[in-house]
């Protein structure tokens, strides 16, 4: 029994160190491309309009830019593009199929060298190593194996794919994806009924979609959607499709609803239980983003940027899902206010956007009722960000208050697994998922999972760089989605915010989540780099 | 503002707003510290009663996955041994104040089986005698040769399944407090006289006239040797006899042996006696003035009277038993009180112990209310080779030591001696 508490602890200290190598070396490595250009830099009259720090537009081969600055007058309606040719290297500038002159173009040049740009895919294979052992000692089940036998692929499989051989997003994906095997088959230790093998299954089952969505979204986003099929786009195609996908989920969900765990968001189709709203959300990211030439004011963007979303809303509130509703509120905030170049339409959603959140608080019994359990009353506000509330309101705290104790306490710095103070809890390994990995990885664990958030957004944001215009958009709205998840889930986990039931991305036990957050992870992660023009612009 | 300005603004944004979330949840622990430390405290020792099972000595459950016993009287005469499980009796086995936890990985479970060296048949009847004679106070029986401790009752006591009517002290294990001690105290000035210089045996002589002094007895004693003034207990001459004493020595000798300690008993702290001849040597050999001592204190030194002046350090869970030994003083002085208090047993006393023992009574007079009542004596009888037992019967303002006296021989006698086969 000790023994085994010592081995545990020793696989715990590595775990740690080698993340610690993981999340040093991305800095790092993020660091040395802070510079790295991949647009095109254009000049007008000597004047330098682009950088080419805006990242790129293209997709096979063609160069795209949107941005550029001709007739400030008529920046709203009219938008020129540029396109670049890596074939013949001929550049073409297009306004409203009209030719632009007196630009000039130039390909930025990115000729430095890179030092240990594999070190994070190696750690994080180091890491996904250690914890297959960390899982065999305390199952003793050789099938677990499998499951990281899928990752490893799933993150080689991404190397070779990208021009560029930095895989930070997905590295801290797989990362994430080790903690959601841990959830899963963490029920099987407080009971008899459920044996490993029957988590075992729901974690194959979990594993493969987040990784087989992950990887189909990236290469999905390759695909040229400026591309004409008859008289539409690809890209207008998608939003229809979006479009009835919505409205068929919202039907679906509406006539079969039946209440689960307080909320309606569960549906059962023969032997499948599912979540609708998880497709709805995905859906509604991709109807939000705007085709590049297409006006902000036209009457059918009018309908899929104003009408969908509401809709949305009120589904959301009809199946009682407040952190849904939220969740939707951000992505449609996020996707107005950066898709459009009015002040007045951002400044209106701003202040819409407060007066809904009252008004959802005022209608809404549960969220009025979470929110009276997390505000400590007579204390400072403060006092109810570190927790007062739910060390008051024991109604409402038992969740938190378990959730704090595990992870600052029972777990130590290195993790305790003998003991289990999360045992009994609702929703540990889902809602409460950051307590019970921090209660068996220990404190410094829970704080390096923190920075593993900051690198995220760090990472996405250099990612960016090797983006288009439209998968720009799309991992706007997607990190907007992914971070709204994860700030609610965690801020209430720790009592920092009021609990609202959103689950963990990637990390947090469940299969519904897999197909919209596994989605939204092949989109943050996806690079429109191509190897020619990758060549041209970086020497090395 | 350009798309790819706005983009990177709302990464800025999100770095921001996750900082300030892992900021502050670094701090709730900090800040939070008392509240969730209880908390978690409290889940622990739930986790912990859980595992745990208290036995006594022949493996009858006294407490086993959260359950206390279902006799009423198991419960109660084990109660301060015990504990509750709300943390009320310190130094109890349910008490959490020795769970340990590791700043590495946190508390550690872990069944765990605490065997007792209790005797529930004789502690169920320590607790029925005393609540029969209407007393508070406490009877603790241990073994000389072997240290342990087979019972350790106080009462008033608790149920702890129904707290309703809760008497005053009924928290307080009497076996661990300290009280005045009064005659019982004697053997050990005279222990201590004995061992600074032997001589005194043969050369002391005094004649009691009732009082010395602001001495008193309670009779006139007429003329007693130093033997006789222990086992008749006269205060008069055991004062007289302390003039053979520097002021120093009985402190000294005192500190030595560490009666007075708080870790006499393994497993148990007691409260420490307290003891200062300085001011008034002539009343502290007598057990009055300002000594204070415990019960299992003064035990271990009739132990050590009755194993050849070693005292075998006392212990009521298996797992503390050790070998140490502790010389209080050499053979010859253990014969010589051994013998003085089997004398006083059976002339003084007219033994009321149906076998062979020795042992002292004493009445300590509190200067208010009534007096404690003592009662310690060891059997030392052959024909009961496994009853090497010190008995000591303690009643807190139970007056006269007659009381304590015949309580412990009913005890013995029927407890004890009868059940020779158990």
């Amino acid at each position: 029994m000790i023994a085994k508490e010592g081995v545990s602890m020793i696989v715990s200290l590595l775990q740690n160190v080698v993340l610690m190598i993981f999340i040093v070396s991305s800095f790092y490595v993020i660091y040395q491309r802070k510079n790295e250009r991949f647009g095109l830099i254009v000049e007008q009259d000597g004047h330098e309009l682009l950088n080419g720090s805006q990242g790129l537009t293209t997709q096979i081969g063609r160069l795209r830019i949107n941005d550029v600055c001709i007739d400030k007058q008529h920046i709203k309606r009219k938008q020129a593009a540029v396109s670049y040719d890596p074939k013949d290297d001929t550049v073409k500038a297009t306004q409203q199929n009209k030719e632009i002159s007196n630009l000039e173009y130039s390909l930025p040049k990115n000729d430095y060298q890179i030092n240990y740009r594999l070190m994070p895919f190696y750690s994080a294979m180091s890491f996904i190593a250690l914890q297959a052992v960390k899982l065999l000692i305390e199952y003793k089940c050789m099938e677990t194996l499998g499951l990281y036998v899928v990752l490893i692929a799933y993150l080689t499989v991404n190397l070779y794919l990208r021009t560029d051989r930095t895989v930070i997003i997905e590295c801290i994906f797989v990362i994430f994806l080790t903690y959601y095997i841990e959830a899963t088959v963490y029920p099987s230790l407080h009971s008899d009924e459920i044996t490993v093998y029957n988590c075992l299954k729901d974690a194959y089952m979990g594993v493969s979609l987040y990784c087989l969505t992950a990887l189909l979204m990236s290469l999905f986003m390759k695909i040229d959607f400026s591309r004409r099929i008859f008289s539409l786009k690809i890209h207008d195609y998608l939003r229809i499709v979006s479009a009835i996908v919505i409205i068929f989920m919202i039907v679906l969900n509406i006539i079969l609803l039946e209440m689960t765990n307080n909320t309606y968001n569960w549906i059962t189709l023969g032997s499948i239980t599912f979540q609708p709203s998880e497709i709805v959300k995905l859906a509604l990211i991709i109807l939000l983003v705007q085709p590049v030439d297409s006006l902000f004011y036209s009457r059918r963007n009018m309908i899929f940027t104003l009408v969908f979303p509401v809709v949305c809303f009120i589904y959301a509130f009809i199946i009682r899902d407040i952190g849904l509703l939220i969740q939707l509120g951000i992505i449609t905030f996020v996707s107005i206010v950066i898709q459009n170049n009015d002040l007045m339409v951002s400044t209106i959603l701003v202040l819409s956007s407060v007066f809904a959140s009252k008004v959802v608080l005022k209608l809404s019994t549960t969220a009025f009722d979470r929110f009276n359990g997390w505000f400590a009353k007579g204390e400072s506000l403060f006092s109810s960000l570190t927790g007062a509330g739910s060390i008051i309101n024991e109604d409402y705290g038992y969740q938190s208050i378990h959730a704090l104790v595990a992870s600052f306490f029972n777990a130590g710095l290195l993790g305790n697994t003998s003991y289990d103070v999360l045992k009994g809890v609702t929703a540990a390994n889902s809602d409460m998922v950051l307590a019970l990995i921090t209660q068996r990885h220990g404190f410094v664990t829970l704080v390096l999972i923190l920075v593993l958030f900051v690198l995220l957004l760090f990472a996405i944001k250099q990612n960016m760089k090797q983006q288009n215009r439209f998968q720009q958009v799309l991992t706007c709205l997607a990190a907007s989605s992914l971070f709204a998840a994860i700030i609610l889930n965690t801020g209430g986990i720790f009592s920092i915010i009021p609990l609202t039931g959103v689950v963990l991305p990637a990390i947090s036990d469940g299969i519904s989540a897999a197909i919209s957050y596994g989605s939204m992870f092949g989109i943050i992660c996806a690079s429109g780099l191509d190897k020619k023009y990758y060549q041209k612009t970086n020497d090395n | 503002m350009k798309f790819y300005v706005k983009a990177k603004t709302e990464m800025y944004f999100l770095i921001v707003i996750v900082t300030v979330l892992s900021l502050l949840i670094c701090m709730t622990p900090v800040i939070r510290y008392r509240d969730l430390n209880d908390n978690y405290y409290e889940y622990i020792n739930q986790e912990r009663m859980r595992k745990l099972t208290i036995t006594d000595r022949n493996a009858q459950p006294i407490f086993h996955e959260s359950k206390f016993s279902d006799d009423r009287d198991v419960r109660v005469s084990t109660f301060h041994i015990v504990g509750d499980k709300n943390n009320g009796v310190p130094g109890s086995l349910l008490n959490d104040e020795d769970i340990t936890t590791s700043i590495f990985n946190g508390y550690q479970s872990k069944e765990e089986t605490v065997k007792l060296t209790i005797d529930l048949k004789l502690q169920t009847a320590a607790l029925s005698l005393l609540e029969e004679n209407n007393q508070n106070g406490t009877i603790i029986i241990s073994d000389y040769i072997t240290g342990e401790i087979l019972c350790m009752t106080s009462t008033p006591s608790v149920d702890v399944l129904d707290a309703t009517e809760i008497k005053d002290e009924s928290y307080l294990n009497k076996a661990i407090y300290t009280y005045i001690p009064g005659s019982v105290f004697k053997p050990v000035s005279v222990g201590c006289m004995v061992e600074k210089d032997k001589d005194i045996i043969e050369a002391f002589s005094y004649t009691c006239t009732g009082a010395d002094g602001k001495i008193t007895c309670t009779q006139a004693h007429g003329k007693v040797t130093l033997e006789e003034a222990l086992y008749k207990s006269c205060n008069c001459a055991i004062s007289k006899a302390s003039e053979y004493l520097d002021s120093e020595d009985l402190d000294e000798f005192i500190d030595e042996i560490g009666i007075m300690d708080s870790d006499i008993v393994s497993g148990i702290d007691i409260k420490e006696g307290n003891f200062n001849s300085k001011d008034n040597l002539r009343w502290s050999v007598n057990g009055q003035g300002d000594d204070l001592i415990s019960p299992l204190g003064l035990m271990s030194y009739y132990s050590a009277i009755a194993n050849e002046g070693a005292y075998r350090k006392m212990y009521f869970r298996k797992e503390d038993k050790t070998s140490k030994k502790k010389i209080y003083f050499s053979k010859e002085t253990a014969k010589y009180l051994q013998d003085t208090l089997s004398k006083g047993m059976e002339e003084w006393y007219g033994s009321p112990i149906n076998c062979k023992s020795f042992g002292k009574t004493g009445t300590a007079e509190t200067g208010e209310g009534n007096s404690h009542a003592w009662f310690i004596c060891c059997l030392t009888d052959e024909n009961y080779p496994e009853k090497t037992y010190t008995i000591a019967v303690m009643l807190k303002d139970g007056g006269s030591s007659k009381n304590a006296m015949n309580i412990a021989a009913q005890f013995i006698n029927q407890n004890i001696l009868k059940n020779n086969d158990s």
